[in-house]
C-alpha cells in the first residue's frame, strides 16, 4: 500500500491490489481516481495470460498435483475468504491464503473525516466485536486528548465487553462445530447470543454494529431493565454451558476431530504474531487485560486460561473457559456498578490532540487490537492504522496447514476463529 | 484391542449423554417467536432511519437549514437548502433528502441538531427492492406523517 520494497522476502507481492498496479493509495498524494478501462482491461489481460500459463504447464507434464480454489463463497471459510490449496490426492502441499474480498478501505476512511466521523467504522472491522473496537478507537483518542472517563462509565464499559466477547464466543463455537460436523449446538448458541443482541439493542438500538462508545463516556446509561436482564443472564448461561459441555466436549467423534489436529507451536506462534486465545492455547498467558490492563480490569478477579498442547482442542477449550472467565467479571461488574454519570460533560465536540503518536490495545475475541494514531495537530487524523488480530492469526495457517488433509484445514481455520472483514480492513 | 472396545462404549456412551441432553431442550419451552403472526417490537431506542420529530406544541418539526448534520454526517447522507422566509423569522428548509442506503446509523446527526428535531424511527421492517424508496424527502414525510399522527408507526 505504501509501495515499499523489503530486501530478502520470500514472497513480496502488492498487497490486496493487482500486481500491475502503480499506485500506493495510502500516500498522501495519492489522488482518488478511478482506473481508466484501458488500464483494468490491460491488468485482466495480463493476469489471463498468467493463469492459462501455469494451467498448460500442469497439463504438459502430467503432474498430480493439483490446485483447488477453497472459497471466497464456501460456507466454511466464513466469509469471504479465499485459500489456494496445492494437493497431492487429499493431502495439502501448500496453502495460500488470497485476502482483500472485503476491503473497505476503513484506515483511509478515518484519515478523510474528523475524529467524531470515524466513531462508526471500527465496530464494522469486527462484526462481532463491535463494542471492543468501538473501546479500542475511543481509547486511544481519550489517550490523545487526555479526557477523564467517570467511574459508572468504566463499569459500563467492562460489562459490554464482556458481554460482546460472550456472543462472539457463542457465535464461533456454533459455527466451529458446524465447521466439524454437527449442527445442534449452533441453534444453542444462537438462542443466548439471541440475548445478548437483545441487551444491546436495549442499551445501544443496534444488534450488530454498534456506536455506543463516546469519548469521555457513553452514549446513554444502562437501563435498569437490561442490568436486571444480564443479572438473569448470568445463571442461566452458566446452566447453558454445562449442557454445552456434556454435549461436546465429552463426544467422542468431535474429539478425535480435533485433538491434535493443527498444532500450533509456541516459535510458530511468537513468529506470526499470534494472539489471543490461539496464542493462549499454546502456553503463553498473554491476554491484553492482564498484561497492559485498560479500563478497570485490574479491579476484578479473574484468571487466563491457558492449555499446553496448541491444538484445536486447546484452542476450544481456551475459548470455552474464557466464556466462564467472562461470567466471572461479569458478575462482579454487575454487582459492583455504582451510580453516577454515564458520560463526561467536559467531553469536547471538536478537538485537535497534540501532534504526536498514540497506541491503545484492546483484547479483542479474537486476540490484540491496537489502533495506532498518528495526529498532526489538526482536526483530521494524520493516520489510522489498525492492528487486527485476524490478520495474523490467518497467516499462521500456512505452516499449520501444511501436510493435513483437506477437512482438517476446514477445522484449523474454524478453530483460528477468522472474521474476514477483520482481516482486510 | 482392549483399548479399541473401551472406545466404542465412551463413544457410545458420550452419544446416549448427548441425546439425552438433546430430548430435555426438547420438553422446554420453545424461544422462537412466529414473527408475521406473532408480532414484535423493537426496544425502545432501537435505531431505525433518521425522521424529524414532530414536536406537540407546533405540530411541525423545528429545523432551522443550520447543516450541521449534513457536516457531520460520515457518509454524506443528507442534503439540504434552505431559505429565510420572505416574512422574516428562522430560516427554514425547502428541501432537504435523506438517503437511507448511505446511513450507517451513527447517531450523530442526532447529537449535532441544535433544535434537536432529528430522531431514528421506530420502524424496522425497511427493507424494499426499489432502491429509490430509500429516499426519503422529509418535507413530504413529515406532511404524511402528520395526517396520520395516531396510526401505529408513530409513538
Ligand atoms: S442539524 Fe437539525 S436544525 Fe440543523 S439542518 Fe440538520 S435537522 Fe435541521
Ligand atoms: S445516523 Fe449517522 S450516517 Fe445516518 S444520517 Fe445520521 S450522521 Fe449520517
Amino acid at each position: 500500500m505504501y509501495g515499499m520494497k523489503i530486501d530478502n522476502h520470500p514472497k513480496l507481492d502488492r498487497l490486496l491490489l493487482p500486481e500491475y498496479s502503480n499506485f500506493h493509495p495510502l500516500r498522501k498524494g495519492f489522488k482518488f481516481e478511478g482506473d481508466s478501462v484501458d488500464d483494468m482491461n490491460r491488468t485482466w489481460e495480463i493476469e489471463r495470460e498468467a493463469d492459462q500459463k501455469v494451467s498448460s504447464t500442469v497439463l504438459e507434464h502430467h503432474r498430480r498435483d493439483y490446485f483447488v480454489n477453497m472459497g471466497p463463497q464456501h460456507p466454511s471459510t466464513h466469509g469471504v475468504l479465499r485459500l489456494l490449496l496445492h494437493m497431492d490426492g487429499e493431502t495439502i502441499l501448500e496453502i495460500d491464503p488470497v485476502i482483500g474480498y472485503a476491503h473497505r478501505a476503513d484506515e483511509k476512511m478515518g484519515e478523510n473525516g474528523n475524529y467524531m466521523q470515524f466513531y462508526p467504522y471500527p465496530s464494522r472491522v469486527d462484526y462481532l466485536a463491535g463494542m471492543i473496537y468501538n473501546w479500542g478507537y475511543v481509547g486511544t483518542v481519550e489517550r490523545a486528548i487526555g479526557i477523564e472517563i467517570t467511574e459508572r462509565a468504566q463499569y459500563i464499559r467492562v460489562i459490554v465487553s464482556e458481554l460482546q466477547r460472550l456472543a462472539s464466543h457463542l457465535m464461533w463455537y456454533g459455527a466451529f462445530l458446524m465447521d466439524v460436523g454437527s449442527f445442534t449446538p449452533f441453534l444453542y448458541c444462537f438462542q443466548d447470543r439471541e440475548e445478548i443482541l437483545d441487551m444491546f439493542e436495549m442499551c445501544d438500538g443496534s444488534r450488530l454494529t454498534y456506536n455506543y462508545f463516546r469519548f469521555g463516556g457513553q452514549e446513554r446509561d444502562l437501563s435498569p431493565e437490561m442490568l436486571d436482564r444480564a443479572r438473569k443472564f448470568i445463571p442461566m448461561m452458566k446452566s447453558h454451558l454445562k449442557d454445552y459441555e456434556k454435549l461436546v466436549q465429552k463426544n467422542i467423534i468431535f474429539r478425535k476431530r480435533t485433538e491434535g489436529v493443527g498444532v500450533i507451536t509456541k516459535d510458530m506462534a511468537i513468529q506470526y504474531g499470534v494472539t489471543g486465545a490461539s496464542l493462549r492455547a499454546s502456553g503463553f498467558a498473554y491476554d491484553v487485560r492482564k498484561s497492559e490492563p485498560y479500563g478497570i480490569y485490574n479491579q476484578f478477579e479473574w484468571d487466563v486460561p491457558t492449555a499446553t498442547t496448541g491444538d484445536a482442542y486447546g484452542r476450544f477449550a481456551v475459548r470455552v473457559q474464557e466464556m466462564w472467565q467472562s461470567l466471572r467479571i461479569l458478575e462482579q461488574a454487575l454487582t459492583r456498578i455504582p451510580e453516577g454519570p454515564y458520560n463526561n460533560p467536559a467531553a469536547p465536540k471538536r478537538f485537535k490532540p497534540n501532534p504526536g503518536e498514540f497506541y491503545f490495545c484492546v483484547e479483542s475475541p479474537r486476540g490484540e487490537m491496537g489502533i495506532y494514531l498518528i495526529s498532526d495537530g489538526t482536526e483530521n487524523p494524520y493516520r489510522i492504522k489498525m492492528r487486527t488480530p485476524c490478520y495474523s492469526n490467518l497467516q499462521v495457517i500456512k505452516d499449520v496447514g501444511r501436510k493435513n488433509f483437506l477437512a482438517d484445514v476446514v477445522c484449523i481455520l474454524g478453530s483460528l476463529d477468522i472474521v474476514v472483514p477483520d482481516v482486510d480492513r | 484391542m482392549f483399548k479399541n472396545i473401551k472406545e466404542i462404549f465412551t463413544g457410545a456412551w458420550s452419544i446416549l449423554v448427548g441425546m439425552f441432553i438433546t430430548f430435555k431442550w426438547m420438553l422446554k419451552r420453545p424461544v422462537t417467536i412466529q414473527y408475521p403472526k406473532q408480532p414484535t417490537r423493537p426496544s425502545p431506542v432501537h435505531k431505525g432511519r433518521i425522521r424529524f420529530v414532530i414536536f406537540p406544541a407546533t405540530g411541525t418539526h423545528d429545523c432551522i437549514a443550520c447543516l450541521k448534520c449534513q457536516n457531520i454526517c460520515p457518509s454524506d447522507c443528507f442534503e439540504i437548502k434552505g431559505d429565510k422566509p420572505a416574512e422574516g423569522g428562522k430560516k427554514r428548509p425547502n428541501f432537504f433528502t435523506y438517503n437511507f442506503s448511505n446511513c450507517s446509523l451513527c447517531s450523530l446527526c442526532i447529537e449535532a441538531c441544535p433544535t434537536k428535531t432529528l430522531e431514528h424511527s421506530p420502524e424496522f421492517n425497511l427493507a424494499s427492492e426499489n432502491k429509490d424508496d430509500y429516499f426519503y424527502n422529509f418535507l413530504n414525510d413529515v406532511e404524511e406523517r402528520k395526517k396520520k399522527v395516531d396510526a401505529t408507526v408513530n409513538r
